[in-house]
């Protein structure tokens, strides 16, 4: 299945819009083959952590906040969900 | 935002709240701080730009009397910060690799600085020699080595862009000319150098003092870095002297201060050598660009193409933002309906950069304004008339989204023109004289997402004086002045009356950040916000004994009373007085505001509604190049510029002579230079030259007075776009002078001979 991702930056390793996914995929297991194929550069999970960092990603599937989910992370997507992941920064110039 | 015309104390040139300790020497920075057991530290730097570290022995230095404490990057648990989560790519010190000449590699701290220093000389480093990339294009060569050890390439970031049709733009052209430009890389130029004391307390809380611009920046990287929660750190800024957005991140000095502390118990102090600042610390990145414009013949814009390299050193640091900010920000001040750009941010082993005032928009319109200055030579339009005529103005919508809802560019430009002389100039002049013009717009503040709104106390004290606390940091452009005028202005108070608390973490509402001339803005409104609160909480305890309802109440010139009957009424202190004694009643008025009606920046794209407060410069530079020597003698400058409402008209010409003054250095002379294997040679002010009043032409600014419909009592930022304009300005005015033009900063005297030998057949 394909899950749509919508973002607000260019994210490593993928190839336009859209991600071929396992069936059954849940949002944890999408965000971590995100980590993998952007060679680690993005890491979602602060470490020894098992939420997303708040303080560096905005998360939403099918544009409602992934926390306002009842299974949250553990949420399985359908072909055609559209998860956002956008950026948080610290700073600026 | 607020419709009231005449002001009490807005846009008065009143005392800056930091004046008077600035000149008697009574205000304390971090390096004349002091606390009891307090050891000193020094850092012991990299005599090599890159190399593996393959072992560092501290046993000795550790063995020396007086030494209590010594680290390497080992002792930090090896996490990497960075501003974005897809860059971090930078520890607090080196662990297996240096990047650059100078930079830390251990610290000691010690009873004394002489004994720290003794200690530096007994530890033993051995390194591994590795090939060094030192510009752009070595950093893109196929088979060049990688700098950062987090990162599969030496292409750190990247952003292409593509607002409005491009093709169509260039072929509706009517002439079209591309040009390359280089860029050097130049210090930061901040007077006080880093420095910091660190304390731990019982409970293993870190308590920071140090020299930062935007301390809640800091204490965010330290607490990912260090691996503790944001709530075991404390942060407290002393008097900053200076900063220009080189002093945003944590720097070693911060790291090593901490945890010397950590590991020794007492307080830690580490102040820095001016050496160690132009040798290892922020710089601007080096630039390589191309840029191509197309005109009608009446001289309209109708297309830009854009492509820039950016070398920063080895960190990402505000890097992306730089590459963003110069692709973003082509799209003002002039009208350009269709641009395209692509930008890449590349590693290489020279000191890390950050940016300087104006952050890279500053070299953008170096670029587009020299390359504006000889397409209109080219089609025979006058370099004023080609700036008016494509000149933004009110309502004018970007290509790639940002609205300028008030623009006074065409203003500025007709009125730096008329002062500066130039038509006048036409009809005679000196030989070897000339001048140069640029135009530049910087935004105040754009929404980059994350934590990003601005909040201000208020505390009102029982003898009727405000204390107004804030997380914008005063770091010499003169914000707690700004926000204690707008304070007094909204609360009918005398100046004097409004008094500036202290910016410390455990009292003070956190902030974004100081930088992109967004702190008059953002925390101007938040002020305004908060002197409201306060008064509608104050208004509700009066109105009972005034008779009147709480939204009937006023408050002006020291008293508060029943709007439509000034007669009934009380002195402001009694009012508070009221308040305090019968109620009760603490009396804080808190603000906060953002502008949540823009756009968040879209990285990918690059378009949106980016930033409210346009603020607008015109340019007009007057020199003389003596073509014996090549020397460039700055003689006037001149400013149109379009600040909004000046909240504080001296400090408001303070920040716009300044901006330009700045790059005045960067533009004729000022490099940090390396050699072939990337070492610094020129890091002391024996051999890196600033300019200085000697330096710098008579400056005038002419003020043009809009409103913005957001700003604060109608203002705008200010203090960045005097530094965009000036490069070219000075650009086009040497070759107005003598014809010649040079495209690679700095535009020495050297390069002026050359060329004009060039030019002459020689």
């Amino acid at each position: 299945m394909v899950v749509r991702i919508v973002s607000n930056f260019v994210i490593p390793g993928l190839e336009g819009e859209s991600l071929g996914v396992a069936e059954g995929i849940t949002l944890r297991q999408l965000l971590v083959e995100i980590s993998r194929i952007s060679e680690k550069r993005l890491e979602f999970f602060r470490k020894e952590s098992d939420v997303v960092d708040s303080e560096d990603w905005e998360i939403s599937i099918n544009n409602a906040p992934y926390y306002t989910q009842a299974m949250q992370l553990e949420t399985p997507l359908k072909d055609g969900d559209l998860v956002g992941i956008r950026i948080s920064i610290i700073g600026g110039g | 935002m607020t419709t009231k015309k005449e002001y009490k104390v807005v846009g008065k040139s009143v005392e800056r709240t930091d004046a008077r300790p600035k000149v008697t020497g009574k205000a304390r920075y971090a390096g004349d701080l002091v606390a009891p057991g307090m050891l000193h530290g020094k850092i012991l730097r990299s005599p090599l730009a890159h190399a593996n570290i393959v072992s560092i022995d501290t046993s000795k230095a550790k063995a020396l009397p007086g030494v209590m404490g010594v680290i390497t990057g080992r002792d930090f648990p090896g996490i990497p910060f960075g501003t974005r989560p897809d860059t971090r790519d930078t520890l607090p010190m080196p662990i297996t690799k240096v990047h650059h000449f100078g930079e830390g590699v251990a610290a000691v701290a010690a009873i004394d600085e002489d004994t720290a220093e003794e200690a530096l000389d007994l530890i033993k480093v051995e390194y591994e020699e590795l090939p060094v990339v030192l510009t752009g294009a070595d950093a893109l060569k196929p088979d060049a080595p990688l700098v950062n050890e987090f990162m599969k390439s030496n292409i750190c970031y990247t952003s292409d862009f593509m607002f409005g049709d491009v093709e169509k733009g260039f072929a509706e052209a009517d002439h079209i000319r591309e040009q390359a430009f280089t860029s050097q890389r130049v210090t930061v130029g901040f007077i006080e150098p880093h420095a910091c004391l660190a304390e731990v307390d019982n409970s293993g809380r870190i308590l920071l003092q140090g020299s930062k611009q935007s301390p809640y920046i800091t204490w965010r990287h330290m607490c990912r870095a260090l691996d503790i929660p944001l709530g075991n750190m404390r942060i407290l800024n002393p008097f900053v002297g200076g900063a220009f957005s080189g002093k945003h991140d944590p720097m070693d000095v911060d790291f090593a201060a901490v945890k010397l502390a950590e590991i020794t118990g007492r307080p830690v102090k580490i102040v820095l050598n001016y050496d160690e600042v132009l040798a290892a610390y922020r710089q601007r990145n080096a630039m390589d660009a191309r840029l191509r414009l197309g005109v009608k013949k009446n001289g309209q814009i109708t297309a830009l193409y854009a492509e820039n390299i950016l070398e920063g050193g080895p960190i990402s640091g505000i890097g992306p933002f730089n590459v963003y900010y110069f692709g973003a920000f082509l799209n003002i001040p002039y009208k350009i309906p269709a641009i395209e750009y692509h930008g890449k941010l590349v590693y290489a082993n020279r000191a890390p950069c950050g940016t300087v005032r104006g952050q890279e928009v500053v070299l953008a319109q170096f670029c587009l304004d020299s390359l504006l200055h000889m397409v209109g030579e080219d089609i025979g339009i006058d370099p004023v008339e080609i700036r008016a005529i494509n000149a933004v103005t009110d309502n004018w919508h970007c290509a790639n989204g940002i609205v300028c809802d008030i623009s006074g560019l065409p203003e500025c430009i007709e009125r730096s023109a008329a002062k500066i002389g130039w038509k006048e100039s036409r009809k005679n002049r000196p030989d070897g004289r000339g001048i140069g013009f640029s135009c530049a717009s910087h935004p105040s503040g754009p929404r980059l997402g994350g934590h990003f709104g601005s909040a201000v106390m208020l505390k009102l004290m029982e003898a009727g004086k405000v204390i107004v606390t804030h997380g914008g940091t005063e770091i010499g452009q003169g914000a707690n002045t700004v926000f204690c005028q707008m304070a007094a202005e909204e609360l009918g108070l005398p100046y004097e009356d409004i008094i500036q608390g202290v910016s410390d973490s455990d009292t003070t509402i956190f902030d974004s950040g100081m930088f992109g001339d967004r702190c008059t803005y953002w925390d101007g409104n938040a002020t305004i916000a908060a002197a409201r609160d306060l008064k509608k909480q104050l208004a509700e305890i009066i109105a009972p004994e005034l008779k009147a309802r709480p939204e009937d109440i006023e408050f002006a010139d020291g008293r508060v009373f029943v709007r439509d009957n000034p007669q009934q009424g009380m002195d402001f202190l009694r009012a508070v007085r009221r308040a305090y004694y019968e109620k009760g009643a603490p009396l804080y008025g808190r603000g906060y505001w953002a502008a949540t009606d823009i756009d968040i920046v879209d990285w990918k794209t690059g378009k949106g509604n980016l930033a409210h407060g346009l603020d607008f410069i015109a340019t007009g530079m007057e020199l003389d190049v003596d073509r014996e020597t090549g020397k460039v003698t700055l003689l006037r400058g001149v400013h149109g510029d379009d600040a909004g409402q000046p909240i504080n008209p001296a400090m408001l010409e303070g920040q716009v002579c300044g901006g330009s003054a700045h790059m005045t250095g960067h533009c004729l002379w000022e490099e940090s230079l390396y050699d072939e294997k990337g070492q610094a040679l020129n890091y002391t002010w024996r051999d890196y030259k600033q300019p200085t009043a000697l330096d710098v032409p008579e400056y005038f600014v002419e003020h043009v007075h809009t409103h913005d419909p957001y700003g604060p009592f109608g203002a705008k930022g200010a203090g960045e776009a005097s530094s965009c304009s000036t490069l070219a300005a000075i650009a086009n005015g040497i070759y107005d002078a003598v014809g010649v033009r040079i495209t690679d900063l700095p535009i020495t005297p050297e390069k002026i001979l050359a060329a004009l030998k060039a030019k002459e057949g020689k």
